[in-house]
């Protein structure tokens, strides 16, 4: 879609618009005006005639009207307060839709406007302002105002919206000349000449590529990477976890050709592939099972998601096919039903993000989530940031507000189907909106009858008489009856009314009679929207036909029809196969999990302020490739990890390291230090814990959809699950703010953002975790029992712990040192027991559950009154203790096998 | 405890002279050039002392949050005219209610402070009063958010105040958390105020509970074996730095487990607030149970502010007084006024107040107006905070609101020109502190933010 002028908006230099409400139209005047015309002043005598009307009757309201929304109206109706009934009247479009009760002001017709009517009611029950009446002098105004066709001052549009000059894109030459959206041509393998110090030692096209680098900037390549060095390597990038004994001992003696090709075909299709690759898409997706944010709203629904993800990398499913069902899956033509249901949980990427249900403002809800999945998408999908066009032009990318809002019309044409709905404070399912649910079921959701519509309307009714009697016990107390008896009859009556809304819930909650998932469909009414000035929801400029950012105009789009969305159509040209970003972000992704940073550094920025790309020739071509191979992820993995680099000792060179310190000409192999589900999933894994699949009971799938604090009960639960559960790590409950020690101590995925690379941290706090927590030492101490067990073999015992948790075989060295320590270990334990047994008995731990005394939910929208209850915390018990002091010994050593550096590398 | 390792080639001590002359990157010196380490953004260095932008008095913070948002117009914000306007109609619609509460006028300033603070209202001299604030939302959940990250959207995660400064800072003591959050919001929020959102983990508040409860603090085995366990932890890697395969983060994971055996014995010593004299615990009020909370978090931000923690926030909850406002503020202010009392004077008795910045208020205030029989309902455009300590000028008042204490009218101040203010008084420039993510320089203030100059002594 190319440049499209909307109206007149197009201006420049010192020139502004100003949208006129009243009569609907834009009008470019001189900024010196627009000023004289915002300070209401008169102006002289040579303006037209309908101008100085215009400008008296601002003047009328200026002087008339705003004081007394401001006096009469603002505590209950206005940006600083709340939308009482729905309704504001300091935003012109507001009082114009009007609240629950309909539109506000007509203007030009005094009767038909509800203001009137409301001012003016006899009943002091109905009328407003609530305390007091207008005077006539007020409503007389009001009238004349609303007769006169209720003027409102007009908008400034800014000029920094869009980046268009007379139809030129302000940043045409960045356009044509940013590496990051060009098409992309078709790429030469470099060849390397027989006089190339290097000419032998390329196995494929990509380390043609990397080889003809070397040359250029003066690195050597270091050795090829041991057997059991590669195994390891191969097993953790590609399942998250390490090779068992038996796979290490079956590939050292594997003397075939294709050995290591063998195990990498096993691998990619291996469970441990699709969940480990899983977890890297749930990153990107900044996937969590609640809201997070202001108030944390379970999403009992999203793990769908996360097994539909799992489950399509498991297939390899096209990637263009994978993203079109995540953006588009229920406009997409199915085969059978159960294609159907895939497609729409695929949808629940656009639903699952942070969310602000407290917020008090519909349209600033709707726009807000709108920018948040503009954020994800354009992120993850094409790594660019256009969020940042949200308020004004991007200041570094050619990309404009209007496009921002072109964009936005797509999904503000959209439906966010979550099950739930904003409001200011509420309490127990008062967020929760059932039918704002996908249901999966096979048989059509059972049609309500009126049978049943008359039980649930007779529920409702008892409900929202219970929580009018609620609030009548919170609000209206006398001081000195307040004290405990007050206090239980607070309780009791909030009890009896979420009980009430339960039942409510129950009969209309599609979640209660079948499965159901959380994603989105197109709105009921889909169309435009309107370029918001400084990214205010309610500040509505002029509307902008919903399309693509213009800097990718080059790709080719189909046209957004009015009746749809456009989101299929957007699903269509992100995985256009000449769309350059797309292909060049994912391969780019897929790349820097193998070689622990990208060809492009910054994984998720692939704009102006992004990096550039340190093999563009070599980017392009697997690119290109890619899009050969049917959009494969495996296949493309498969590639990069047969290429001669990809096997490259992680060994140092002190020449290249000088010329090249941070690797970026991949002379060696950059060790990786293990992600935090690594971490917790290989002690599992060597401590024979882990169990395949995710759990069938999991709390965080039972959580009603009430406010989740971060301790209580119910968060407590959570932990506690994940604290006892041997699943792996991507299986544990992910509500956002509520994550197990074990995944946040090692640098854990931040949910709120798409994350396309963690952070490494090296902080004491991990050495603490590493040192102290009940679950390291567990896992420590079943390593140790099971070697003792098998103290008939003939190999060493502290060989034998190393081949367990290091995969390989101690140096004399280190045997030495852990024979030693094993002996003083003992020795130590033994003799402070000893003395301990003439004292007094000091308990090495006392372990008493975790407990809290706090409530599990909160109740209404008031802070807690009366200070939070103190917070019982203790650590969590280690569930065996070691029966005898070498066996202690023992434990310790592999303990401190696991905290070793050499563990939670990847070499 | 750990010297007599008897048998062990390495004692604790040359260990420990290994690492502190950075034993890894001796063990690397050979192919690690000058040049190319610098170029390698060190782990371990992330959380050294580092020096401010400018010169400024304040070394570390001591935030003292009461969530639910204080009366101001209760407590310390005298408004006469609007004690002889009760009852009348206010603008915007509703009543006007006056405070049922005495106001008096305290220490050679003559500040009017209410009968709710008497303790604290003998500080009045020392105290630098913020009383033209204004922020964004007037709802709790978004406005903790954004007076603790600055983010008026709390749909954006950014980084918290703590995590800025740590991050703009370092701290001054690596055996601690640089950045301590007690008994925080469990909602509103929750982690993300005390969180590093896009900046490195390093940063995040450390949470603990009123009780002073940090996990895995506690030794999983005896110490004198665990110190036998590191030492051979310790000296593996020492056997690993000598291969060519050693990561370049080994120094700094050889510094971590030095780092957290000590934190072991003294984050709990820290903590344990029986060692301090029964003078100082009747001072602050300290006791058991929930009714003592307040109080045991004064005295534990004391220590761990003098132990060198850079940033400590505190939290009394409760304060959201929609109805019950004449009671609950007077259980309220009765658990707060004496320990901050007492922790101000402590401060200055010991020093510390020289250096030491204390912040203390709400995320917004409260109407003029009533709400209910017994309520005022939330006011963001008008309400106050209190500073005292390093930097600020004592016994000031900056900024107004109207005569019924609505609006702000004069020295206005938005939640970001709080944050823009706050760090400069640690020597930071706001917009100079920023960090790289998503393409563009992020910062506290994202494009606004003043710096009240007025106030700085």
């Amino acid at each position: 879609m190319k440049n499209q002028n909307i109206g007149d908006l197009k201006t420049k230099g010192p020139k502004k618009m100003i949208y006129d409400w009243t009569l609907g139209s834009w009008n470019r005047i001189n900024w010196t005006f627009s000023l004289i015309l915002l300070a209401g002043t008169l102006a002289c005598g040579t303006l037209r005639a309908q101008q100085v009307d215009d400008e008296q009757r601002l003047e009328f309201f200026e002087k008339k009207i705003r004081p007394i929304f401001v006096e009469h109206c603002y505590n209950c109706h206005s940006q600083d307060h709340k939308e009482a009934g729905g309704l504001r009247v300091d935003d012109y479009r507001a009082l114009l839709d009007g609240g629950k009760s309909g539109a506000a002001v007509i203007p030009g017709s005094v009767d038909q406007s509800l203001m009137i009517q409301r001012v003016t009611h006899p009943d002091v029950k109905k009328s407003m302002p609530p305390d007091g009446r207008l005077t006539e002098a007020q409503i007389n105004d009001l009238k004349k105002w609303i007769e006169e066709g209720a003027i409102w001052p007009k908008l400034i549009v800014p000029s920094d919206i869009d980046q268009t000059l007379d139809g030129q894109m302000v940043h045409s030459e960045l356009l044509a000349s940013h590496w990051a959206w060009q098409s992309i041509s078709a790429t030469t393998v470099p060849e390397l000449g027989n006089d190339s110090s290097f000419a032998n030692w390329p196995r494929t096209d990509i380390d043609r590529f990397i080889a003809a680098k070397w040359q250029q900037v003066g690195v050597i390549p270091v050795r090829d990477a041991q057997r059991v060095e590669i195994l390891r390597r191969i097993y953790y990038d590609l399942t998250g976890l390490p090779p068992t004994d038996d796979e290490l001992v079956a590939y050292l003696f594997d003397e075939s050709q294709n050995a290591y090709e063998k195990v990498v075909d096993r691998l990619l299709q291996s469970d441990g592939f699709a969940e480990r690759w899983g977890r890297h898409w749930l990153d990107v997706a900044r996937y969590g099972e609640s809201t997070g944010s202001a108030r944390n709203l379970p999403y009992p629904h999203a793990w769908r998601y996360r097994d539909y993800v799992i489950e399509s990398l498991r297939k390899d499913k096209p990637y263009d096919r994978f993203l079109q069902e995540q953006i588009a899956g229920d406009l997409l033509p199915a085969s059978s039903i159960a294609e159907k249901k895939e497609q729409l949980i695929a949808t629940g990427f656009l639903a699952l993000g942070v969310k602000d249900v407290n917020q008090r403002f519909t349209v600033r809800y709707d726009m807000d989530n709108v920018d948040e999945q503009i954020d994800t998408v354009s992120k993850a999908v094409l790594g660019l940031t256009i969020s940042c066009a949200r308020c004004h032009d991007h200041k570094f990318d050619p990309i404009s507000t209007r496009d921002y809002y072109a964009f936005a019309g797509i999904f503000a044409s959209t439906e966010l189907c979550d099950g739930l709905r904003n409001q200011m404070g509420g309490s127990g399912l008062a967020y929760y909106v059932p039918n704002r649910l996908i249901s999966l079921s096979d048989t059509p959701v059972e049609k309500i009858d009126e049978a049943k519509q008359a039980i649930i309307d007779e529920k409702k009714k008892v409900a929202e008489k219970l929580r009018s009697d609620f609030i009548a016990i919170r609000d209206n107390v006398k001081q000195e009856e307040k004290g405990p008896e007050h206090a239980e009859k607070l309780r009791k009556a909030r009890q009896a009314m979420q009980k009430a809304q339960a039942e409510v819930v129950a009969l209309t909650d599609p979640a209660k009679s079948g499965p159901v998932a959380i994603g989105v469909r197109d709105s009921k009414k889909v169309g435009d929207t309107e370029i918001r000035i400084r990214g205010e929801a309610e500040k509505r400029g002029p509307t902008v036909p919903r399309g693509f950012p213009t800097l990718l105009s080059h790709v080719p789009a189909e046209a957004i029809s009015g009746d749809r969305s456009g989101r299929l159509e957007l699903a269509r040209w992100l995985t256009h196969p000449k769309n350059p970003i797309s292909t060049r972000v994912i391969v780019n992704r897929v790349w820097s999990k193998l070689f622990a940073r990208g060809l492009v550094k910054t994984v998720d920025n692939f704009g102006v302020t992004g990096d550039t790309p340190s093999h563009p020739e070599l980017l392009d071509h697997l690119a290109v490739e890619f899009v050969k191979d049917g959009w494969s992820i495996k296949k493309l993995i498969r590639k990069i990890v047969l290429s001669r680099a990809y096997q490259l000792a992680s060994v140092n060179d002190p020449n290249s390291l000088v010329i090249d310190p941070e690797n970026r000409w991949i002379w060696k192999h950059s060790q990786r230090r293990l992600d935090a589900e690594e971490i917790r999933d290989t002690i599992l894994a060597i401590s024979y814990q882990l169990q395949s699949g995710p759990a069938t009971q999991v709390p965080s799938h039972q959580l009603p959809v009430i406010e989740l604090p971060n301790n209580g009960e119910v968060a407590n639960g959570l932990i506690q699950f994940a604290n006892d559960s041997k699943r792996r790590s991507l299986y544990l409950p992910l509500v956002r703010g509520i994550v197990p020690v074990s995944l946040s101590t090692f640098d854990g995925v931040e949910q709120g953002m798409v994350t396309g690379s963690r952070e490494v941290t090296t902080v004491p706090t991990q050495a603490l975790f590493m040192l102290n927590d009940p679950f390291v030492r567990e896992g420590s101490l079943r390593i140790a029992k099971d070697a003792l067990k098998g103290s008939g073999s003939s190999e060493p015992l502290v060989s034998r712990i190393y081949r367990q948790v290091l995969q390989r075989s101690p140096t004399p060295q280190e045997a030495h040192l852990a024979q030693s320590f094993l002996s003083n270990y003992v020795k130590t334990l033994t003799e402070s027991r000893s003395e301990l047994a003439s004292h007094a008995p000091v308990p090495v731990s006392d372990n008493p559950k975790a407990v809290s005394v706090t409530s599990s939910t909160v109740a209404n929208d008031a802070a807690p009154e009366d200070g939070r209850p103190t917070e019982v915390l203790t650590d969590t018990v280690v569930k065996q203790e070691a029966s005898n002091e070498s066996e202690e010994a023992l434990t310790a050593l592999v303990q401190a096998l696991i905290a070793s550096a050499e563990f939670r590398y990847v070499p | 405890m750990i010297g007599n390792v008897v048998g062990n080639e390495i004692s604790r001590r040359s260990l420990l002279r290994h690492t502190g002359a950075g034993f890894g990157a001796v063990a690397l010196a050979g192919m690690l050039s000058k040049t190319a380490r610098s170029q390698q953004p060190k782990e371990s260095s992330l959380l050294h002392a580092k020096p401010p932008h400018f010169n400024a008095k304040a070394k570390r913070i001591i935030f003292v949050f009461l969530e639910g948002a204080m009366s101001s117009l209760d407590t310390w914000e005298y408004k006469p005219v609007l004690q002889q306007s009760d009852g009348k109609v206010g603008a915007g619609g509703g009543t006007l209610v006056s405070s049922k509460f005495k106001f008096q006028q305290y220490g050679e300033t003559g500040t009017w402070v209410s009968e709710l603070f008497p303790h604290a209202a003998h500080h009045v001299d020392k105290l630098c009063f913020l009383r033209g604030l204004h922020t964004d939302t007037p709802a709790h959940p978004q406005a903790v958010i954004q007076l603790h990250t600055g983010a008026a959207n709390a749909t954006l995660v950014r980084p918290s105040m703590g995590a800025w400064v740590v991050y703009g800072l370092g701290t001054q003591n690596e055996e601690l958390p640089g950045f301590v959050t007690i008994n925080p919001p469990p909602n509103f929020g929750g982690a993300i105020n005390y969180g590093s959102a896009f900046l490195p983990a390093h940063y995040q508040g450390t949470k603990i509970s009123d009780t002073g409860f940090l996990p895995n603090l506690k030794p999983s085995i005896e110490t004198k074996v665990q110190r036998q366990q590191i030492d051979l932890l310790q000296a593996l890697h020492r056997e690993q730095a000598k291969t060519p395969t050693a990561p370049d983060t080994l120094e700094g994971i050889i510094q971590s487990y030095e780092q957290a055996f000590t934190m072991q014995q003294k984050v709990p010593d820290l903590l344990d607030l029986k060692s301090e004299p029964q003078h100082i615990l009747d001072l602050y009020g300290v006791k058991e149970g929930p009714e003592g909370s307040f109080a045991r978090q004064c005295l534990m931000a004391r220590r761990l502010s003098e132990a060198g923690v850079r940033f400590v926030e505190i939290c009394d909850p409760g304060w959201d007084h929609h109805n019950n406002l004449h009671n609950g503020l007077i259980n309220r202010c009765r658990s707060v006024d004496q320990p901050v009392a007492a922790l101000l004077q402590d401060l200055e008795q010991r020093g510390l107040l020289e250096d030491t910045l204390v912040l203390f208020g709400s995320e917004f205030g409260r109407l003029p107006h009533a709400q209910g029989p017994d309520g005022r309902d939330h006011n963001i455009t008008g309400y106050m905070m209190w500073l005292a300590g390093a930097g600020v000028k004592p016994g000031y008042s900056f900024g107004a609101t109207d005569e019924l204490g609505r609006h702000a009218v004069d020295g206005k101040m938005h939640t970001t020109d709080l944050h823009a203010t706050i760090l400069a008084l640690m020597g930071l420039d706001h917009e100079s502190l920023t960090y790289p993510y998503s393409g563009r320089e992020f910062r506290i203030t994202d494009v606004s933010g003043k710096v009240a100059k007025e106030i700085f002594a």
